[in-house]
């Protein structure tokens, strides 16, 4: 009698392995297409250097992931010293379909004018830089 | 010949369990949903704001789960009307926002917003009308 219970049980477990295989594979197929469409590109707009040469504003396009992926339309701020870096400074990111302009008021205050498509927009805004030294003001065009 | 009928019978017993648990909802998404704190969806109202008419309401509804989700919607809808937080949104954003509503008049509704954190700024998705395009909104943030 325990021998065929044994029996049954294997059997099941065999099932639960299959499934698990199966759920594994599929996971790992997921992950790998995952990494292929990590990477993204990095297309630079426009450099706008501060009244007093200190400080620099980029407005570059983020975009990666392919035809279903995603695309941004981002300004950073950087010292002049500093090379670029798409990752650090960020103070503003829209739809990359927005036009967004970048004008410095002295060189302690920025002014981020961006357009809207009139139906809707997804914006992340900062109002200071990462070093507090520069107040970002913005206005829709 | 016997041990493999029963080993067999141990297979689509298993097989047949999982075919009834899911066919019953039971396992997959809502037993994924359980483990992952999906299925603890709430939705709290945080203000309602009506038009100077009273015909539209603002509403203000915080939403989030178990799984540390946390959002804030804004849906613009006529007094009375039943709505869909999940569908009928203006605005989303997080929930640590600061959000002001004020009607300008009785189509014209202006969304104040600020960042908790300017540092960390804020993000919002904004649509310009309500979903019966009668409603025009403004966003403002405040800095």
């Amino acid at each position: 009698m325990w021998k065929q219970i044994r029996y049954f049980v294997a059997g099941a477990l065999s099932f639960l392995m299959v499934y698990g295989c199966l759920w594994l594979l599929g996971f790992l197929l997921e992950k790998s297409f995952d990494n292929m469409f990590k990477g993204n590109d990095i297309v630079m707009v426009s450099d706008m250097p501060s009244p007093n040469h200190g400080l620099i504003s980029t407005i570059y396009v983020n975009s990666g992931g392919g035809a279903a992926g995603w695309c941004y339309k981002e300004v950073n701020l950087r010292k002049n010293s500093e090379a670029f870096d798409a990752k650090k400074g960020e103070v503003f990111s829209t739809d990359c379909g927005t036009d967004v302009e970048f004008s410095w008021r002295g060189d302690d205050t920025a002014i981020i004018k961006y357009s809207t498509n009139g139906i809707s927009a997804s914006l992340t805004q900062k109002s200071l830089s990462d070093d507090k030294a520069v107040r970002v003001l913005y206005q829709t065009k | 010949m016997k041990r493999v009928i029963v080993f067999a019978a141990g297979f689509v017993a298993a097989l047949g369990s999982f075919v009834l648990l899911s066919h019953l909802g039971i396992i997959h998404d809502k037993l994924l949903d359980a483990m992952t704190g999906y299925d603890s969806t709430t939705v709290n109202l945080v203000s309602d704001t009506p038009s100077p008419n009273l015909q539209y309401v603002a509403t203000i509804n915080k939403v989030g789960n178990g799984t540390g989700w946390c959002e804030v919607r804004i849906e613009v809808h006529k007094k009375d009307a039943a709505f869909d937080w999940e569908r009928n949104f203006v605005c989303i954003t997080g929930c640590d926002t600061k959000l002001d509503l004020k009607w300008e008049d009785d189509q014209h509704l202006i969304v104040g917003y600020a960042a908790a954190d300017p540092l960390k700024g804020v993000h919002t998705y904004q649509q310009f009308r309500s979903n019966d395009s009668i409603v025009s909104i403004a966003y403002l943030l405040r800095q």
